[in-house]
């Protein structure tokens, strides 16, 4: 008997499990098991603890936490899990374990509470670590999308200034030289109201993409407005490389109204046309379709690059966060995974489609909220 | 005089020819560097004044296969909205100068007057 005692104590120690017993028969929770594992979560040793309760080592809020829960599982008679608790360990300092709680009878009454801690510290640590490190690669990639923009935007602002300001020293050269023609002044005119409604479109489009309160849930657009939106800051960069955009699709489908966040689709449609432009800038065909269709009660949106595809083997990997083909510096490896969650949060679906001789992503959006 | 306006944005060549045929002199214009040679196949002009950020062939490619096909070529002045290049540069690759956009009228009389072909 005495080695039966010995062999299941030994068992117990060389468990890689914390594992503890307290005795409930007087309602104080008095410490009666506390096994190797125990001691190295907690830092303290199996004869300090014996015979105590958690009063006698942790914080009191913590100690009737423990309590609060050892009673829960005797009063309901079945195993409890705790995802997380913290514990202050007098040595260790913070802790965060994950515990399991199983009530033991003694002639059907409840008297023991088994408990069984694993450590998880390392483990929540590396996810706030990761957590923290996603939120930095979404703010870089947040800042590099908006150097890109200033850029665009100065290229695109700044011809049609150009054209104003010559447009005004032209009516002012005429008015000195007598020359002015009623018909000149008009066409002029008309030119400057053309030339600074170039420069408003730009402008509203950048609100749009930039302003966080027309992030509402219920608002619609259609596929076009997202378009207006995004091309002001893009087209500029698309043209200089010789990169034709292309829309098409009836005009209908591009005018469909769908509930939406005009926010993020544009981001969406900025980083598909943003990895576009990368895949193909060194190309000698080098375009960019987008086509928008009609399915059932979604709208499908394809865009299509003039690039040979993406090799089967990162199929998979693209929409992972973090992955990136570009090179070093280039890419933040983000997009894909933010455009995803993005159209997923719509209640929609953006997928590669691998079937296509170019490069294709197809986005689904459903038409009705 | 006789310049030719090479620029993608219509409007700007429109208003700058506008100007030049009010001050007496001619204009005929391109929007790229191809254009621009092609173009030149046919007309002789005094000058040329284009602008450098130009989809298909830019401006600083233009003078480059211009300095092949003509020679000697026509004055070239470039016009620019932005700070890719410095007037030295341009100067050192054969310009006789850059204008900044949007380019005041003064500035493009004083440089027609300085540099067209023709003048002293």
């Amino acid at each position: 008997m005495d080695d039966d005692n010995f062999f299941l104590n030994e068992l117990i120690d060389a468990l890689p499990v914390a594992l503890f017993c307290k005795d409930y028969s007087s309602g104080k929770g008095i410490f009666v098991h506390w096994n190797h594992q125990a001691e190295i979560t907690w830092g303290l040793k199996k004869n300090e603890v014996l015979g105590k309760s958690d009063y006698d080592f942790f914080p009191v809020d913590q100690a009737e936490h423990f309590k609060r829960k050892d009673h829960e599982t005797l009063k309901s008679g079945k195993l409890i899990h705790i995802p997380e608790e913290p514990v202050d360990s007098p040595s260790l300092g913070r802790r965060i374990v994950r515990t399991w709680k199983v009530p033991i009878q003694l002639a059907g009454v409840p008297r023991y509470m088994l408990g069984m801690s694993f450590d998880i510290t390392e483990q929540i640590n590396l996810q706030e670590e990761l957590d923290r490190e996603r939120q930095n690669a979404i703010n870089t990639s947040k800042l590099v999308a908006l150097g890109e923009m200033a850029g665009g935007i100065a290229h695109e602002v700044n011809n049609p200034l150009s054209v104003l300001t010559m447009s005004c020293e032209l009516l002012k050269a005429q008015v000195e030289n007598s020359e002015l023609d009623p018909e000149d002044l008009k066409a002029t005119v008309d030119r400057m109201l053309r030339t600074t409604d170039r420069i408003s479109k730009v402008v509203r489009g950048l609100l749009n993409i930039s302003r966080e309160s027309i992030v509402e849930k219920d608002s619609t657009c259609s596929v076009q407005d997202i378009l207006d939106d995004v091309m002001g800051s893009c087209v500029e960069k698309f043209r200089l490389h010789g990169i034709k955009i292309k829309v098409a699709g009836h005009e209908e489908f591009l005018k469909q109204e769908f509930p939406c966040s005009r926010v993020q689709i544009s981001q969406v449609f900025l980083n598909l046309f943003g990895n576009a432009f990368d895949a193909v800038n060194e190309l000698d065909d080098r375009w960019v379709q987008l086509e928008v269709t009609h399915q059932e009660d979604h709208l499908v949106i394809s865009f299509t690059d003039s690039g040979c595809g993406i090799r089967k083997e990162l199929h998979q990997k693209i929409f992972n966060p973090f992955f990136s083909s570009k090179e070093v510096g280039k890419g933040t490896g983000i997009g894909l995974s933010i455009s995803k969650e993005i159209i997923h949060k719509h209640g929609g679906t953006l997928v590669l489609n691998s079937n296509h001789p170019n490069t294709q992503f197809i986005i689904h959006l459903p038409l009705e909220a | 005089m006789k310049v030719l306006i090479v620029d993608d944005e219509p409007d700007l060549c429109d208003i700058i020819s506008l100007f030049l045929e009010m001050k007496g002199h001619q204009a005929v214009i391109a929007n790229c560097g191809i254009s621009g040679l092609n173009t030149l196949e046919t007309e002789e002009v005094d000058l040329i004044l284009s602008d450098i950020r130009m989809p298909k062939c830019g401006g600083i490619e233009f003078l480059e296969r211009l300095k092949d096909k003509i020679i000697p070529h026509p004055p070239f002045l470039f016009m620019t909205g932005f700070s890719e290049v410095t007037e030295e540069e341009v100067v050192a690759r054969g310009a006789k100068a850059l204008l900044k956009k949007p380019v005041s009228f003064d500035d493009l009389l004083k440089a027609l007057e300085e540099h067209g072909e023709g003048s002293s």
